[in-house]
């Protein structure tokens, strides 16, 4: 099961686009140039800091040695298997940890026995600094990819667990009696009424653990490996090569730039109605 | 009809009422340390079709209890309910619910809303989208019909609660001071529309609410309930034709029948204050 169905379920895939439009910001242009005015200031004072001699450029290169770093980290030989390794880890973990995640959080927020039973070692597992299994991960699964896939999973499965059954716990008790009143079945109940209601939160959750998805892959790849964008990270520090070190994070954020992107993208056409109110 | 039902329900003269309470009380169970708290004492009702019964009586008399007990949301803790003869122990099709929000499903757009009873009975065919566009230009939200409820203002979202309820074609409509978080320019305009409305389909409804005036606009018999634990203290008749229009208000025996309810709940009030001065 995916959370997609939420949507494909009950709406006309019409009634996504013509209906809800958002607003346009009559003034989003005059805000778009002075977050450009901002990004390029910020720039000339991280390329002005080193050239001045305010800042050591073993510590902070210049924004245009870092841009050099990045071509030639780009167009080294053995760069795309590590972009490979690590994107793989990534989404694995991610797509693994939202099923995990959905599947769990649905199971705690429909039955209450389950979650009486199960949630105070959920809690307990919140509690606990996610990053120091990270070594034991490894000794259970190896140096390889697989050890980072779980990091991530492990990381990321807890935002969409919580959201989701949250979402299915609030759904208003007005509307429950609503669908009892229709004499509406268990599965009527779920499919029409609280996966939807817990669509925008689920979506949260989801989002949140693409993020956190990213974060476990490299904190694995830290940990330990021999391959991977967080190893070459690790690497180029080691070697004082801060201009690569830069040019890996740039990679980096603009990975998790264009995930976020692209699920904030997908957001927007599955939560097509305003998540901020509850059941008018 | 079987015998032993119509022993118990009709009259010496054979004839059923549609809804007949059967001394029904309700005392809801103690919870977090709270005492039980008897919300209903024996209430004893008979509703016959096609009349508009309206409910009237203070706040936390148990009102909203009574009507839940009518849905089959909640079970009373002694007496039965009987709709057409036979006990209420589920939830039924004839009885639409109607609560003091709208709950729409915001997911939904008006006209998916309005189609929300038929998915959920199974009923969907080939004449409940003529049926579904009917009753929304009856409640006049034709035009609105691919609107999502967010962009409806309060009255609007009351009009397509209505119309989802009215689309199932329910022989009884309960509704629960549906109108009681409307501005008074639009409450009274829904009074007219549902006075016409309901005298025309013949549709049998029982209508909780604050407002005197309201009440005795509307119904053709006022139910008066006395504090808690509430009891019918008293019926008002309202022998005038239906649909009623605005002059109504104007009719003298209109007061006269409005200052007949007030004096009915005072004395009722006084009552339960003497009780409870009395009491040990
Ligand atoms: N689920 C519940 N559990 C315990 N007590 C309840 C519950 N629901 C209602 N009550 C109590 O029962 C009494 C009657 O409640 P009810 O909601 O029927 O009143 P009401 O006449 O509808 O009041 P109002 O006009 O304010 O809506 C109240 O004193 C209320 O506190
Ligand atoms: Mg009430």
């Amino acid at each position: 099961m995916s959370t997609y169905t939420v949507t494909d379920q009950d709406t006309g895939a019409e009634v996504e686009l013509d209906v809800y439009t958002r607003d346009k910001d009559p003034e989003r242009w005059k805000w778009r140039a002075i977050a450009i005015v901002v990004v390029l200031t910020f720039l000339l004072i991280w390329e002005l800091l080193p050239r001045l001699g305010l800042v050591s450029t073993i510590i902070l290169p210049p924004v245009t040695e870092v841009w050099a770093g990045l071509m030639e980290l780009l167009g080294q030989e053995t760069f795309p298997n590590h972009l490979r390794v690590t994107l793989i880890e990534m989404l694995f973990g991610f797509v693994i940890g939202t099923l995990i995640g959905f599947a769990s959080g649905v199971a705690l927020g429909v039955w209450e026995s389950v979650k009486k039973s199960v949630y105070p070692l959920v809690v307990a597992f919140q509690s606990l600094p996610k990053i120091v299994l990270a070594p034991l991960l490894i000794t259970w699964f190896g140096y390889g990819i697989e050890s980072k896939i779980a990091m991530a999973v492990v990381i990321s499965f807890f935002p969409v667990l919580i959201n989701t059954m949250v979402g299915l716990e609030t759904v208003p008790d007005e509307a429950r009696q609503l669908m009892r009143s229709l004499r509406a079945s268990k599965g009527q109940v779920f499919r029409k009424l609280s996966l939807p209601h817990a669509a925008p939160l689920i979506m949260a959750g989801i989002k949140t653990g693409l993020t956190f998805a990213v974060i476990g892959a490299i904190v694995g790849e830290f940990v330990g490996s021999s391959e991977g964008l967080g190893y070459l990270l690790h690497a180029y520090g080691f070697q004082l090569r801060i201009d690569k070190v830069f040019a890996v994070i740039v990679v980096l954020s603009l990975i998790g730039a264009l995930l976020y992107f692209a699920i904030d993208w997908l957001e927007k056409r599955l939560i097509y109605w305003r998540s901020d109110t509850t059941l008018v | 009809m079987n015998g032993k039902g119509q022993a118990a329900t009709s009259d010496a003269d054979g004839h059923t009422a549609l809804v007949r309470y059967d001394s029904v009380s309700m005392t809801y169970p103690s919870r977090r340390g709270r005492p039980p708290l008897k919300a209903l004492e024996p209430v004893d009702l008979s509703v016959e079709r096609g009349e508009f019964i309206c409910l009237v009586g203070p706040s936390g008399c148990g009102k909203t209890t009574l009507l839940k007990i009518t849905a089959a949301l909640l079970t009373p803790t002694q007496g039965s309910v009987l709709f057409k003869g036979t006990p209420l122990s589920e939830p039924n099709r004839a009885i639409g619910v109607m609560f003091q929000k709208p709950v729409l499903l915001p997911w939904r757009t008006v006209e998916k809303n309005a189609f929300l009873p038929a998915e959920i009975g199974g009923t969907m065919g080939p004449d409940t989208a003529d049926r579904v566009a009917k009753v929304l230009s009856m409640v006049g939200l034709h035009d609105f019909a691919t609107a999502l409820p967010d962009q409806l203002s309060g009255g609007m979202q009351q009009r397509a609660a209505l119309a989802r309820t009215l689309v199932y074609e329910p022989e009884l409509l309960l509704m629960d001071e549906p109108f009681g978080a409307l501005d008074e320019f639009t409450r009274e305009a829904m009074n007219l529309e549902l006075s016409e409305l309901t005298s025309h389909s013949g549709i049998t409804s029982l209508f909780v609410t604050h407002n005197i005036p309201e009440a005795v606009f509307l119904a053709d018999r006022v139910v008066v309930m006395s504090p808690r634990p509430g009891r019918v203290s008293g019926v008002v008749e309202v022998p005038f034709p239906k649909p009623r229009r605005v002059d109504f208000m104007r009719d003298p025996a209109f007061t006269d029948l409005t200052f007949e309810v007030r004096s009915i709940l005072a004395e009722a009030e006084d009552k339960s204050r003497k009780a409870k001065e009395t009491r040990p």
